[in-house]
C-alpha cells in the first residue's frame, strides 16, 4: 500500500509529533507516564477504597485498562485533529494525506509503548508472574492496531468536513469509558446485555488483553463460541477499517478545500 | 517532451464550503441549487520541459487557482491533467512551516514531505540555511522570524527539493534587494538546468525578463497567449476597458439621476402644495449627483506654468451654453494665466465622443501660430458649423512647450457639451457631412 517514501515521511511526522507535544514542559515526556498513573491511583482509590469491586490484582487490573483506553482516546483524537494542525502544509504541498493520520497513531503508540514498560514494572513489583499466553498480547494489540486507525480515518476525514464531529466525539469517548471494562470486569456485565455490550471492540481486546496478561488464560480453541468470538472481533476491526478507509479515501482528495 | 498538460480544466468553487452537519441534514429534504463560482473554465494549456512560463491577471482571475490545480493540492471538477515530473510548489509565500518547530527541523519535514531521503536532506540542510542566510538563527523556532526571514527560508527550501516543474506565486514580494537578486541568479541556474517554471507576479517587469512564454487569465479564462510583449500588451487593454467600463456606471448612474431630479423638478412645479417634502427629495438627488460625479474627476496634470483657469463654450447668439444644435456655430474660449514669459507656447484642443472615440484635434502648431505668453490672457476657438449629431461629448484642453517636451497644463475630458437636434428622427450615424443625392451618375461623372 505504501511506498518506502511514505513510510519515511509517516516516520518524521511521528517523531515531530512527539516531539512538539512535549517541547516547553518541565517534565516533558514524563508528562505520557505520570497521566495514565494519577488516573489509576484516583480510580483504584474510589473502587478499591470507597467501593469495593473486590477484583484481584485491581491495580494491575485497572491500570492494563487505563493505558489500552489511553491509547484508543489518544490515538483517535489527535488523528482527528492532525489534518487540521497540517492544514497549512496540505494547503501547499500535496503529498499522501493518510501519512498524517497514520503518523499520529504512531505517536500514540510510543506512548503506549512507554506505558507498557511501566505495565511491566507493575507486574515485577506485584510479583505476578507472565505466563506463555502473554505471547497472544502482540496479536489482541494489531486487531486494537486496525481498528483505531479505522476510526481514525473514518473521524479525520468527517472532522474536516463537518466540525460538529469533534464535540461529538468528546462526548462519545466518555461515554464509551463507562460502556468499556475498564474499571469493572466483563463479568460484571450481566448475561441478558453481554451480546449487546460485546459490539463494542474496545471491550472484547481489552477483556482479551487481561486474560492473556494479567491471569494467564488463552481462548479454547477447542470450544467453537471462543473461536467464534475471536473471528467476530477480528471481522469488527477489519469492517471497521475498511469502514473508515474508504471514507478517508473519498475525502481526502478535497480536504485543501474544507480547510 | 512536455512537462504539463492540461485540457479543457473545469473548477468551481462553492460559496458556502463549510456546511455544518445541520446544513447537510436540511439538504437531503431541500434541493437548493449551490451558489458555484467558475473559478477555472476550459484551461487547456500545454506546457514543454525547460519552458518558463508566466501568468498574468488582475485579481480574482483565477492564477493561484490555475498553480493549485497543478501542485495538486485542488482538484479539478472535470478536465484532463497530466504532469510529468516532480512539482515544487511555493504558493502563497510559504510551504507549511510549523512555527513551534526550529528551521532545521521544518526544512527536514518539508524535504521529507517532498520525497528525499534523510541522506539526501542531511547534505542540502546546511547549504539551504546559509542561502537564507540564517545560520545564527537556526535553532530558534521560527513563530520568533520575521517574516523576511521566514520567506526566505521557504524559498531557500522550495530551490533545493530537486524539482523538474516550479510552481511559484508572488515569491519576490517579500525579501530585500539583495536577497532578490539571490532569488533570479537562481532563477537563472534553473533555466540553464532545463527546469520547467511558472511563474505569477504581478511585476511585469520580472515577467518580461524571465519568461518565454506569457499566459493571461481573466475571470478564469485564457484570454491571450503568446510572446510576453503581445501578452502584456492585452493585460493592459484590459485593465483600461475596465476602468472605462467604471466610468461609463458612474456616467449612466449620474444620466439617470439627472433624468430623475428633472421629472421630480416638473412634478414639484405642478404640485406646489407638497413643496417642503419635494424640496427635501430634490436636495438628497442633488447630493448624490454631486456625489457621483465626484467619483469622475477630469484628469489633470502638468507644471502649471501655465495654467487653465477657464474654458467657456458659446453659440452663434453669443450665449454661453454646453447645449448645441448640428449645424450651429461654436465658439470654445479658453482663458489663461502664465506665471512667466513663454514664447509660442502650444495650444490644443480634442473632442471625444462618450464611447471615447477621438474625433476631432486641432492645435496651434500644425497651423504654425506663433505668439508670446505673459501674464493673463485668453485664446478661442471657433468651429463655423459643428457636424457632429446627437450625442454628448468631451473636450480636453491643453498647453504644451512648443516642441512638446513639456506640458503646461492637460485637462483631459474635463469639459461636456451636448448636440441635441429636436428634430433628428431620420438622421442617422455620428457627422453630418454636406452632401447632394444626383440622379444618374455614370462612371463617377456628373
Amino acid at each position: 500500500m505504501f511506498k518506502k517514501k511514505e513510510l519515511r515521511l509517516i516516520k518524521e511526522f511521528a517523531i515531530s509529533d512527539f516531539k512538539l507535544k512535549y517541547k516547553r514542559s518541565v517534565l516533558g515526556y514524563f508528562w505520557s507516564l505520570i497521566k495514565p498513573l494519577l488516573m489509576l491511583a484516583t480510580l483504584y482509590i474510589v473502587f478499591s477504597v470507597f467501593i469495593n469491586l473486590e477484583i484481584q490484582n485491581y491495580p494491575i487490573f485497572l491500570l492494563l485498562g487505563i493505558i489500552l483506553w489511553n491509547f484508543f482516546a489518544e490515538a483517535t483524537s489527535s488523528s482527528m485533529s492532525s489534518v487540521l494542525a497540517k492544514a497549512n502544509l496540505i494547503k501547499k504541498v500535496s503529498f499522501s494525506k493518510s501519512t498524517v493520520i497514520l503518523a499520529s497513531c504512531l505517536s500514540a503508540f510510543l506512548t503506549l509503548l512507554i506505558n507498557i514498560a511501566v505495565f511491566i514494572l507493575f507486574m515485577v513489583i506485584f510479583k505476578i508472574s507472565f505466563s506463555w499466553t502473554a505471547l497472544l498480547f502482540p496479536f489482541y494489540l494489531i486487531e486494537f492496531i486496525i481498528f483505531i486507525v479505522g476510526i481514525s480515518f473514518a473521524l479525520s476525514a468527517l472532522h474536516i468536513k463537518y466540525r460538529d464531529i469533534a464535540h461529538i466525539w468528546e462526548i462519545l469517548l466518555q461515554i464509551g469509558f463507562w460502556i468499556t471494562p475498564i474499571i469493572y470486569p466483563l463479568t460484571k456485565v450481566s448475561f441478558v446485555y453481554r451480546k449487546w455490550y460485546l459490539l463494542n471492540p474496545l471491550a472484547r481486546i481489552i477483556d482479551d488483553s487481561r486474560n492473556a496478561l494479567i491471569y494467564g488464560i488463552a481462548p479454547n480453541l477447542a470450544d467453537f463460541s471462543a473461536v467464534k468470538h475471536i473471528f467476530i472481533t477480528i471481522i469488527i476491526c477489519i469492517l471497521i477499517f475498511i469502514f473508515g478507509w474508504r471514507i478517508f479515501k473519498k475525502m481526502s482528495h478535497r480536504f485543501s478545500e474544507y480547510l | 517532451m512536455k512537462a504539463i498538460e492540461i485540457k479543457n480544466l473545469n473548477k468551481w468553487f462553492e460559496m458556502n464550503s463549510m456546511p455544518t452537519l445541520m446544513d447537510n441534514v436540511a439538504s437531503i429534504f431541500n434541493k437548493k441549487e449551490k451558489k458555484r463560482i467558475h473559478a477555472l473554465s476550459n484551461i487547456s494549456l500545454s506546457v514543454g520541459s525547460g519552458e518558463f512560463i508566466g501568468i498574468i491577471g488582475a485579481n480574482g482571475s483565477g492564477k493561484s487557482t490555475l498553480l493549485k490545480v497543478i501542485a495538486k493540492t485542488l482538484t479539478p471538477d472535470n478536465g484532463l491533467v497530466n504532469i510529468y515530473g516532480k512539482v515544487v510548489p511555493f504558493l502563497e509565500l510559504g510551504l507549511g512551516f510549523n512555527p513551534e518547530m526550529t528551521a532545521k527541523e521544518n526544512v527536514l519535514l518539508y524535504l521529507s514531505v517532498m520525497g528525499l531521503s534523510k541522506k539526501e536532506i542531511n547534505k542540502k540542510l546546511n547549504g539551504i540555511i546559509r542561502f537564507a542566510e540564517l545560520e545564527n538563527f537556526q535553532d530558534m523556532p521560527i513563530k520568533d522570524y520575521s517574516s523576511g526571514m521566514h520567506a526566505r527560508l521557504a524559498f531557500a527550501s522550495a530551490i533545493r527539493a530537486e524539482g523538474d516543474i516550479y510552481l511559484i506565486d508572488e515569491v519576490l514580494a517579500v525579501g530585500d534587494a539583495s536577497f532578490q537578486k539571490k532569488c533570479f541568479k537562481v532563477f537563472g541556474e534553473l533555466k540553464k538546468a532545463g527546469k520547467t517554471m511558472l511563474l505569477i507576479s504581478h511585476d511585469l517587469s520580472i515577467i518580461k525578463s524571465f519568461c518565454n512564454r506569457v499566459i493571461l487569465l481573466d475571470k478564469g479564462e485564457i484570454v491571450s497567449e503568446g510572446r510576453p510583449d503581445s501578452v502584456i500588451a492585452d493585460y493592459k487593454k484590459i485593465l483600461g476597458e475596465r476602468e472605462i467600463l467604471q466610468e461609463e456606471k458612474l456616467q449612466k448612474r449620474i444620466e439617470e439621476l439627472e433624468a430623475l431630479y428633472h421629472k421630480r423638478e416638473s412634478c414639484m412645479v405642478q404640485m406646489l402644495s407638497d413643496k417642503t417634502g419635494l424640496l427635501k427629495e430634490l436636495e438628497n438627488i442633488r447630493e448624490e449627483i454631486n456625489w457621483h460625479k465626484n467619483k469622475i474627476t477630469p484628469k489633470r496634470f502638468g507644471s502649471n506654468i501655465i495654467k487653465i483657469t477657464n474654458v467657456e463654450l458659446f453659440n452663434g447668439q453669443s450665449k454661453k451654453t454646453n447645449i448645441f444644435r448640428t449645424g450651429e456655430k461654436i465658439k470654445i474660449r479658453i482663458l489663461y494665466y502664465s506665471y512667466k514669459r513663454l514664447e509660442n507656447p502650444e495650444f490644443g484642443i480634442s473632442i471625444h465622443d462618450n464611447n471615447g472615440l477621438w474625433i476631432f484635434g486641432p492645435n496651434t502648431k500644425y497651423e504654425k501660430i506663433k505668439f508670446l505668453a505673459d501674464g493673463k490672457g485668453e485664446i478661442g476657438l471657433i468651429i463655423e458649423e459643428i457636424p457632429f449629431l446627437n450625442g454628448t461629448y468631451l473636450l480636453t484642453v491643453a498647453i504644451h512647450n512648443y516642441n512638446r517636451s513639456e506640458v503646461y497644463d492637460y485637462i483631459e475630458k474635463g469639459i461636456k457639451f451636448e448636440i441635441q437636434n429636436k428634430n433628428q428622427k431620420e438622421e442617422f450615424g455620428s457627422i453630418r457631412i454636406p452632401y447632394k443625392w444626383r440622379f444618374n451618375i455614370k462612371n463617377g461623372k456628373t
